[in-house]
């Protein structure tokens, strides 16, 4: 593999893990208890992008808005219909993380069975799908469109996320509430609406990244699932109590990932890359060894996150 | 006494299971200083919160006026004027001065809270050099001054302060006690002070409560037991302290 592709591949995959640590991150900062089912948004994404595609033609790029919007509302609809009447019967993180994987269980069977009857009724592959977007040219350079789309939409998200929290009002009683929610209600913030629309965020952003990898990567309905051990190995890496965490964490995990095996995979080791999950997964086991707070937590001060009692 | 602004009835509260307030029933008069103190775990802030709606009423009720209030959700109760400030992580710690002084208009249009904000700190002048700083940085008594500025944001008509000068020193005390004493002389709101150092606190009120155990043991003028020795040192060993 040339050196050209393996760093493009490398930073494509690293930019969608930042976003859907992002993701991961934002639910978890905000009601504290991780969200098993954060994977599963990037397959509604997808299947949202693969949709459009089959029945109008719609290149995946351009349903990412309705994929965020989806997603973020099955995300939303969790936070009321899940988190929201369990915690307020006093259950606690252990059975709030049984529920998520429920939930996680539900939309995945959900997605199954909905590619399934897309398949039979349309005659048309809805399993392994891919969409191969190409190229583009830019100033004479042939660039990746996943890498380029992966690019944009991360920057987008960053510059918004970065105006919205220190900019708006909206943004200042998002953090304010993450920090102090008792203090947020007394200040007459409806603390419920910001979880809700920290949720809503949350799934919405993870969702985004379906259509970018249904160009990148052969997708099927188990594709959360397959993604979410990255996941949170890139939240918990980086530190999952901060944003800054997820995109440093992100890229350390992405970049690890792909550059780690292709060069496990040349002889003399030869390893198959079927198994470069296992990288993650040591990643994960390492960080929480040595620096459980992630690699954000060492440079405090720049990230801003939830006060320790 | 005069109208009551505040009032609550055979009031019973607590957290979760904990019953830990029984058969509270007082009256809160308007734009006086209402000041409650008793021993730890006498259930003092747990009144604070109650009437916030932050923690759970068993029995009886609470009016604002002529509104029954009881169990509302604070954000509702904080529109309705009155406001709450709590002992201890009163401010947000990440957050700017300037960004905590527009988390407290949160419920204030924009041109509103650009006013307040020029409003309190014309009265907390301290604060127009932090503004840009992180409030965690903030030293115990200016901490006090910013929550206390924060409160002041919606023009409450009720100010409940939880034990403001706990852990500050006793020259910034009386500072701060003086501009609650200030707060209702000048701007005429009413206030309700839960206070350990009784006798600072005594001497700004103009009713007093004494809780015991949950339960309402006197009320009444709040000077005349710093008055009269024998009620002093019945209810707040005052005496005692002061040979």
């Amino acid at each position: 593999m040339p050196l050209a592709n393996l760093l493009t591949n490398a930073f494509t995959y690293s930019n969608m893990l930042v976003l859907m640590a992002l993701g991961l991150t934002f639910s978890y900062i905000t009601l504290k208890v991780p969200n098993f089912a954060q994977g599963d948004f990037i397959a509604v994404g997808a299947y949202v992008a693969y949709t459009s595609y089959v029945l109008w033609d719609i290149h995946p790029y351009l349903t990412i808005p309705l994929s965020f919007h989806v997603s973020g509302a099955i995300s939303l609809l969790m936070f009321l219909f899940v988190f929201s009447p369990l915690s307020k019967r006093g259950f606690k993180l252990t059975e709030l993380m049984i529920a998520y994987f429920a939930a996680e269980m539900i939309i995945r069977s959900a997605l199954l069975i909905y590619t399934d009857y897309m398949q039979s009724s349309l005659s048309k592959y809805f399993s392994n799908i891919l969409i191969p977007v190409g190229q583009v040219e830019i100033g004479g350079y042939e660039i990746s469109s996943p890498l380029l789309a992966s690019f944009i939409l991360l920057l987008t998200i960053l510059v918004s996320f970065l105006i919205i929290l220190k900019y708006t009002k909206l943004g200042i009683a998002l953090r304010a509430v993450i920090q102090n929610p008792e203090l947020g209600r007394v200040y007459g913030v409806n603390v419920e609406k910001m979880y809700a629309i920290s949720w809503f965020l949350a799934g919405g952003i993870t969702g985004m990244t379906g259509p970018v990898i249904l160009t990148f990567f052969p997708t099927d309905p188990n594709i959360g699932w397959t993604f979410l051990i990255r996941i949170f190995a890139a939240s918990i890496v980086g530190g999952i109590d901060s944003m800054l965490g997820a995109v440093i964490g992100g890229y350390f995990v992405g970049m690890s990932e792909v550059l780690g095996i292709y060069v496990l995979s040349q002889p003399p080791i030869g390893l198959q890359p079927v198994y470069r999950v296992v990288i993650p997964f040591v990643l994960m086991i390492a960080a929480l060894l040595i620096m459980p707070r992630g690699i954000a937590s060492k440079l405090e001060g720049i990230s801003f996150r939830r006060e320790r009692k | 006494m005069e109208a009551p602004v505040l009032r609550t009835e055979d009031l019973n509260a607590g957290y979760g299971k904990m019953h830990i307030l029984f058969d509270i029933t007082l009256a809160f008069p308007e734009k006086k200083v209402t000041v409650i103190v008793g021993p730890n775990g006498s259930g003092k802030s747990t009144l604070l919160k109650t009437i916030f709606g932050l923690a759970k009423v068993i029995s009886g009720k609470i009016y604002l006026k002529t509104q029954e209030i009881t169990s509302k959700p604070p954000h509702d109760i904080a529109k309705m004027g009155i406001a709450y400030l709590p002992q201890t992580q009163n401010i947000f710690e990440n957050l700017s001065v300037q960004e905590n002084l527009k988390m407290a208009a949160y419920t204030l249009s924009k041109e509103e809270a650009s006013a307040k904000v020029e409003e309190v700190l014309s009265i907390f002048p301290l604060l127009r050099a932090y503004m840009k700083q992180k409030a965690g940085k903030l030293s115990g008594g200016e901490r006090q001054m910013l929550a206390t500025a924060m409160a002041l944001m919606r023009s409450p008509e009720i100010l409940m302060f939880d034990e403001p000068t706990a852990a500050l020193s006793p020259k910034i005390s009386h500072q701060l006690i003086n501009i609650i004493r200030d707060l209702n002389t000048k701007k005429e709101k009413t206030i309700i002070l839960v206070e350990q150092n009784a006798k600072l606190a005594l001497e700004i009120s103009d009713y007093a409560v004494i809780m015991g155990s949950g339960r309402v043991t006197y009320k009444g003028e709040g000077r005349k037991l710093l008055e009269d020795p024998e009620l002093g040192a019945l209810y707040l060993g005052l005496r005692a302290r002061q040979q």
